[in-house]
């Protein structure tokens, strides 16, 4: 299964203007392939395709009626399904929400919708988010469409399959340690996670609040900054967001002469594959024909990063994720008293790995251990701000590879927490220091996809998706 | 540092998650690899350093680089009523509703 590389937002947006298709007839196709594919992949737990010929119905209107539209309208998108669409079922993968029905929309939601983007489906992912390879999820795993004996990667493991499968032509997914960016790069595709505080989580089922953030899953750059147009910028609903320009499409294709790329010399060392270590450094070597110096530089806090991101992100999802208890919504298991009632619906309702995280949380921030573990990644954390902060004084980007590992195989890593963990070695960085950062694909390896990952400075989502987008051109 | 069955059992207790004994197992083992993984942080000395999101540590010194603190927008909104999600939609999700107020076990003893 190949992904078809002439599909852009914008051909089907214009097709769509020039008649030479309607937003229905799209609709149908995308639904024709997914009835005859997924039931190999498994990228979709849900699907809603009375609303998405509804919802198409009005983009032909408009269209027929001659009403300007956006290039978002009538192009069909799937949902990672933590992400509330109301009236939808939103299950995060978990069987605590198998039967909940969100209702309210995210605010990514709402601005797609009224962008005119149909929703197609809502996409498999690891439980509430936690995984590195669709396997934690409580409907199945997913196969990765490019190779179905590997995992997508995780953990918008369905939303990945899902574009890659030419399933939908986009898709929204959500980045806490790299799971945008490690299964676009395990399918060779675009993933864009938005600098902290650039895109509203309203109506996103939190995992580790100081680390979420929503961004798109593509097949090219452009479409890629099509959709971060769309979904960011403030939003009464999440008061981390930032009033900053969100404008990126028109800088596609301005100059990078002069311009400095960053190598940090610690994330070339041992663990990484030797292949994907040449084929990054043959991408940079690349890069000086745009004009771009290359520069080593040192991080040498980095190295840290992964400890101090599994102690936070466990610490606070210890606490978000106690609202599943049984008694407003999702799964309840019936006991005789209250507290036996949360303690068997939290052990029925959540699945290994879900425990397992909150038990490490609970520890990180439990009495005589809240200093020696919380509070300190805490303090580290921002001491490798500060060595961004200042590496971005010197250089314009930094450029690593996404994963340090080609797609593995399926339950490979399932049964050695600490080994999966190892997979989110090279994104979690960029969630600790709050900069955005973009997987794509720089060629294969074995038939298998490689990613390369460009971080920015704070809010540079312009300049990372222009490089990207020159790189794509090579 | 090890982690053992009563550390496993105590912060079951304090997440209010029943384990099964193979769990408690299970889990005593991989919390042990991982939080070894975690001391590595030990080699870092940050004994000076402040969280800069710490108001009562304001007077101390602060390490720059929580540009996410400094660069955010206008955080609040006014306080107005609105009707945001359906009451009727939102109840609908109770695993026990009675005379439309979600029903529980009793929390205290009679």
């Amino acid at each position: 299964m190949k992904k078809q590389k002439n599909i852009s937002i914008r051909s089907l947006h214009e097709g769509l203007l020039n008649g030479e298709f309607t937003a229905t007839n799209l609709v149908v196709d995308f639904f024709k392939k997914i009835k005859k594919d997924d039931k190999k992949i498994n990228a979709f737990i849900s699907l809603c395709e009375e609303r998405a010929l509804i919802k198409a119905g009005e983009v032909d209107e408009q269209i027929k009626n001659k009403v300007k539209i956006n290039l978002l309208a009538g192009i069909p998108v799937a949902i990672k399904d933590n992400l509330l669409v109301e009236g939808l079922k939103c299950t995060a993968g978990s069987k605590m929400l198998t039967n909940y029905v969100a209702p309210y929309s995210a605010t990514v939601i709402e601005r797609l919708e009224k962008a005119g983007a149909i929703i197609i489906g809502k996409t498999n992912m690891d439980e509430f988010a936690m995984g590195s390879s669709g396997e934690t999820s409580n409907f199945g795993t997913t196969k990765n469409p490019l190779d179905q004996k590997k995992v997508p990667g995780g953990s918008s493991s369905g939303s990945a399959a899902a574009v890659a499968a030419d399933m939908a032509v986009f898709a929204l997914g959500s980045d806490t340690g790299g799971s945008i960016r490690q299964p676009a790069s395990f399918c060779g595709l675009v993933g864009l996670k938005p600098t902290y505080g650039r895109v509203s989580r309203h109506g996103l089922i939190a995992l580790s609040s100081s680390f979420d953030q929503i961004g798109p899953l593509t097949r090219s750059v452009e479409d890629s900054a099509i959709v971060f147009e769309n979904i960011a910028g403030p939003d009464n609903f999440d008061s981390t967001l930032a009033d900053e320009d969100v404008s990126v499409l028109s800088h596609l294709g301005a100059s990078l002469k002069g311009q400095t790329v960053g190598i940090p010399k610690e994330f070339f060392v041992a663990g990484m594959d030797e292949e994907i270590k040449k084929k990054t450094e043959e991408t940079i070597e690349n890069l000086k024909s745009l004009g771009l110096k290359i520069k080593e530089i040192s991080l040498p806090l980095s190295k840290y990063s992964l400890a101090i991101y599994y102690i936070l992100m466990t610490a606070e999802l210890s606490s978000n994720l106690s609202r599943f208890d049984g008694v407003r919504y999702g799964f309840r298991a019936d006991n005789e008293t209250l507290l036996e009632m949360y303690e068997k619906t939290r052990a029925m309702g959540f699945g290994d790995e879900v425990k397992r995280r909150i038990i490490l949380g609970t520890f990180v921030l439990s009495s005589g251990y809240v200093d020696a573990y919380y509070r300190k990644a805490q303090k580290v954390r921002e001491l490798i701000r500060a060595e961004f902060k200042n590496a971005f004084k010197e250089v314009d980007y930094i450029i690593t590879p996404t994963s340090p590992c080609l797609p593995f195989n399926l339950g490979e890593k399932f049964n050695d927490p600490l080994t999966m963990y190892l997979s989110d070695i090279y994104t979690v960085s960029a969630n600790v220091v709050g900069i955005p950062a973009l997987s794509m694909p720089i060629g294969e390896i074995k038939n298998l996809p490689v990613g390369l990952q460009i971080m920015g400075d704070f809010y540079h989502e312009k300049e990372i998706l222009n490089l990207a987008s020159q790189i794509e051109k090579i | 540092m090890k982690i053992d069955i009563q550390q496993i059992e105590h912060l079951a207790k304090l997440a209010k998650i029943s384990l099964t004994e193979a769990e408690k197992n299970r889990f005593a083992k991989d919390v042990t690899s991982i939080i070894d993984y975690f001391d590595q942080l030990n080699e870092i000395n940050s004994s000076k350093f402040v969280i800069p999101t710490e108001p009562a540590l304001s007077e101390v010194e602060r390490v720059e680089g929580s540009q996410i603190l400094n660069k955010v927008g206008e955080p609040f909104h006014s306080d107005e009523p609105k009707n945001l999600f359906s009451t009727d939609k939102t109840l609908a999700e109770a695993p026990e509703l009675e005379a439309n107020q979600i029903k529980v076990k009793a929390v205290f003893d009679r």
